[in-house]
């Protein structure tokens, strides 16, 4: 039942865009969301488009899992598109109905929305997708270690950010068992008004704020007993090292921002 | 009648996904009053799966489950009826409580079927009662409690909706000795009657070996042995196979067996297999 939302989403392969290291993959996902909003031309979408056609192939990552995270945001695609395409104050009015206008301008913004929805959408996707939870806080604390120097507790954040990730399956299965449990007893989670649905959830809520105590309890624990006091002087496990790919992907896509960028000003 | 009648049950996890996984494959169970059926099989086997088709929890994906006659899944919408016939108490079951008293907590099942206040407290102290729960308990909050007593409290909670069928999965799992026992004598005392039956899942041939009249042995979702206690002990070399041990008192058994003695296979207790090894020294006078 609940086990079945992919959190994370995470899809391990051996594929070179799986390979490139975790900074470099953060910072190429801020250059393409960057290049998405750059876009505005035909070209430009075509350029976006063709690359991420190159990432999705390369990854192995099955196409029906991208537009299955694509049906989700679906409803939203739908009304983005038809706000834009009836509120769009345009010159060229093709059809008309009591306050309702569309024109050209308002289809060519509506579809480049959509474009940068879906483009946003799958691209960021293909970065969790690609990059195990653990190895992208890695990533985040990183990146992000320069703020050290101004006391702003990176590692802690981070150490945060991958216990709460590690624990949202257990919690999963937890709320799982909790409800099979309850429904035993008679439970009911699915009719009546919204008040009494909202009651019945108490028999749920509590044994779960307990057990995530508990755990949260035992964690703090045995990391104590492992000596575990913070971050500074800490080593790690995984060490990142940058390799020559990590550099020429990030290259490519510093260029292929820049031709985006060219392809706007040259307005083609 | 039988009180349960599960025919051919397959349940696929999460099918036509990248995580499909068969846990039962044409499982047919059924337990009749008075019965205490034993069902064991190695950590992921399907024993939690199977019963959780007992109540309608889970919905087979091919195959019929009966509560005294009634197909469970005929009206799906009235499902919940079938819960308070069949009792489930799930692995750690202290876990689901919830209440500020016990007796409030013990009383979540039958409030729920709708009973009335009087009848509710009645049921409450008789099944407090039937756990061995002392009176004194039942005001204090769940939370406060040991973990063999939190865990009776919701035992106590499935047993005050009065079902015909008890079914409690690995309730001995974590206790002590003494906790094992009070539990399996619960068990017991709930079937004296004659019209209920229970069924008790374990991972652990001992606990079931001295209460069980029947035994259902799980294998990667199949059922692999059935029978009396005496006749699935008899298979030794399936039950090895399927990564299960004998009881202890049966291995000593065969052991002995095996070492050229006429020994009784079929004991299932410490009484039985003193006797057995009695009459195996010879006249069985004692000293
Ligand atoms: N909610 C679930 N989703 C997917 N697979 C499950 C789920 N519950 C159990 N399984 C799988 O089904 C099989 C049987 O599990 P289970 O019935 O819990 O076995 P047991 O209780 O005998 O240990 C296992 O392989 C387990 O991984
Ligand atoms: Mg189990």
């Amino acid at each position: 039942m609940l086990k079945n939302i992919t959190l994370g989403q995470y899809f391990p392969g051996n594929s070179l865009i799986h390979r490139i290291d975790a900074r470099f993959k953060l910072i190429l996902t801020a250059l393409f969301i960057a290049m998405v909003f750059c876009a505005k031309t035909p070209a430009g979408y075509g350029l976006i488009a063709a690359f991420l056609i190159f990432v999705v192939a390369d990854s192995r990552i099955p196409p029906r899992l991208i537009l299955k995270s694509l049906r989700s945001i679906l409803i939203f695609i739908v009304f983005t598109a038809v706000l834009n395409v009836f509120f769009t104050k345009g010159e060229t009015v093709l059809f008309s109905w009591r306050f309702l206008t569309v024109s050209r301008e308002g289809i060519v913004f509506a579809v480049s929305m959509v474009l940068r929805i879906v483009f946003l959408i799958v691209g960021t996707s293909m970065l969790t997708y690609t990059t195990s939870p653990i190895l992208l806080t890695d990533a985040i604390e990183a990146l992000f270690s320069p703020l050290k120097k101004l006391r702003f507790p990176v590692h802690e954040l981070a150490m945060m950010m991958s216990i709460a990730l590690r624990f949202i399956p257990t919690l999963i299965e937890e709320t799982d068992k909790i409800m099979s449990a309850q429904k035993s007893r008679g439970a009911d989670f699915e009719s009546g008004n919204l008040f009494r649905r909202v009651k019945s959830f108490i028999p749920l809520l509590i044994p779960l704020f307990v057990s995530a105590f508990r755990r949260a309890d035992e964690l703090a624990t045995a990391m104590e007993s492992r000596c575990y006091r913070g971050g500074d002087g800490r080593t790690r496990y995984r060490v990142m090292r940058s390799a020559a790919r990590d550099w020429v992907a990030l290259g490519a896509a510093a260029a292929l921002t820049a031709g985006v960028v060219v392809l706007r000003i040259f307005g083609l | 009648m039988e009180i349960l009648r599960a025919e051919h049950i397959t349940h696929i996890y999460s099918p036509k996904t990248p995580f499909e996984q068969k846990a039962l494959d044409d499982v047919s169970f059924s337990v009749s009053p008075g019965e205490l059926v034993g069902v064991i099989g190695h950590t992921g086997s399907g024993k939690s799966t199977l019963i959780s088709h007992f109540n309608g929890l889970l919905r087979p994906t091919s195959g019929k489950v009966f509560v005294e006659g009634e197909d469970i899944w005929a009206q799906p919408k009235q499902i919940r009826r079938f819960r308070f016939r069949v009792g489930l108490v799930f692995q750690f079951p202290e876990y689901q409580l919830f209440e500020e008293t016990v007796e409030k907590d013990i009383a979540f099942g039958p409030k729920n079927m709708g009973l009335s206040a009087e009848e509710t407290a009645e049921r409450v102290r008789e099944a407090a009662r039937s756990v061995g729960l002392d009176e004194s308990l039942l005001e204090k909050s769940p939370f406060e409690l040991s973990g063999g007593q939190k865990r009776r409290v919701a035992i106590a909670g499935v047993i005050a909706m009065r079902p015909r069928l008890l079914v409690l999965d690995e309730p001995a799992a974590g206790l002590d000795p003494r906790g094992r026992d009070e539990i399996f004598d619960t068990v017991r005392a709930y079937l004296a009657s004659g019209e209920n039956a229970a069924v008790v899942v374990s991972h652990s041939m001992d606990d079931v070996a001295r209460t069980a009249s029947r035994i259902v042995v799980l294998d990667r979702g199949r059922v692999a042995l059935e029978g009396s206690p005496a006749e699935v002990f008899s298979h030794r070399d399936v039950i090895e196979s399927t990564g299960l041990r004998l009881p202890f008192v049966t291995r000593v058994m065969h052991r002995l067996r095996d070492r050229g003695f006429a020994a009784d296979v079929s004991v299932r207790d410490l009484d039985e297999a003193a006797d057995a090894l009695l009459r195996l020294k010879g006249g069985g006078g004692r000293a």
